[in-house]
């Protein structure tokens, strides 16, 4: 793997590292993963796949590495911090909410803390640009056929929950103008 | 570099994005912003070398 090519999947997986780490761990913890990955990626490229087209799945798995590490830094930061969290409960830094970021409306926001974590694992990893169905399963750790019918039944899922939610949504608004 | 995700998965996303859900997170939208490639590389370059001399 050439520099060009470092760039090159740098530029092109970057934002959907971002944005796979966004919806586990902080903004800031986000970025410090995309950092990291191709820190590893750097490091390792002695060592990674011969065939081109591997490559993205081989860095997403370095990324899945890295979110799951910085997820355990939180909670072990926010165990070390706890006492003293108890002490000055008004001055914590706001951290963004998670969902603010992944929702645009509020129906999406309340769609979004309706998912399981595993439906959301299944979106994150479906909005990876550059990955193969196969690629896909092998990161989630399914079979490809499995995949495809999570996606299918995810779709039935946010089809329901949004029906739900603009529904509850449409009796609020007659309630109001009642 | 791969073959497409194929149709269900893009339908998946667009759904998602029907109902409110960004398929793709914009760290602007945080206040950050993802280095240059050129920068990262230069920035990774630099810490490799300065670990290695704090290896000798």
């Amino acid at each position: 793997m050439g520099d060009e090519d470092f760039k090159t999947l740098y530029l092109r997986l970057g934002g959907s590292i971002f944005t796979y780490a966004a919806r586990r761990v902080s903004p800031d913890q986000a970025m410090d993963v995309v950092n990291n990955t191709f820190e590893v990626v750097l490091r390792k490229r002695d060592r990674s796949p011969v065939d081109p087209t591997q490559w993205p799945a081989w860095i997403m798995g370095i990324a899945k590495n890295q979110v799951l590490q910085e997820a355990q830094r939180a909670v072990r930061k926010h165990h070390d911090n706890r006492f003293i969290d108890d002490f000055a409960a008004d001055q914590h830094p706001s951290t963004p909410d998670i969902a603010d970021l992944v929702a645009f409306t509020a129906t999406g926001r309340a769609i979004w803390l309706d998912l399981t974590p595993a439906e959301r694992q299944l979106l994150d990893v479906a909005s990876v640009t550059g990955l193969s169905s196969d690629e896909a399963a092998a990161l989630l750790g399914i079979s490809k056929t499995a995949y495809t019918t999570r996606i299918s039944r995810l779709r039935r899922r946010l089809s329901d929950l949004c029906a739900r939610h603009n529904g509850s949504s449409d009796r609020e608004e007659d309630r109001h103008s009642a | 570099m791969t073959d497409s995700p194929g149709p269900e998965v893009e339908a998946l996303l667009r759904d998602a994005e029907a109902v409110g859900i960004r398929a793709s997170v914009d760290p602007r939208l945080a206040g950050l912003e993802l280095k240059h490639p050129d920068d990262l590389l230069a920035d990774l370059r630099d810490a490799e070398d300065h670990s290695d001399v704090d290896r000798r």
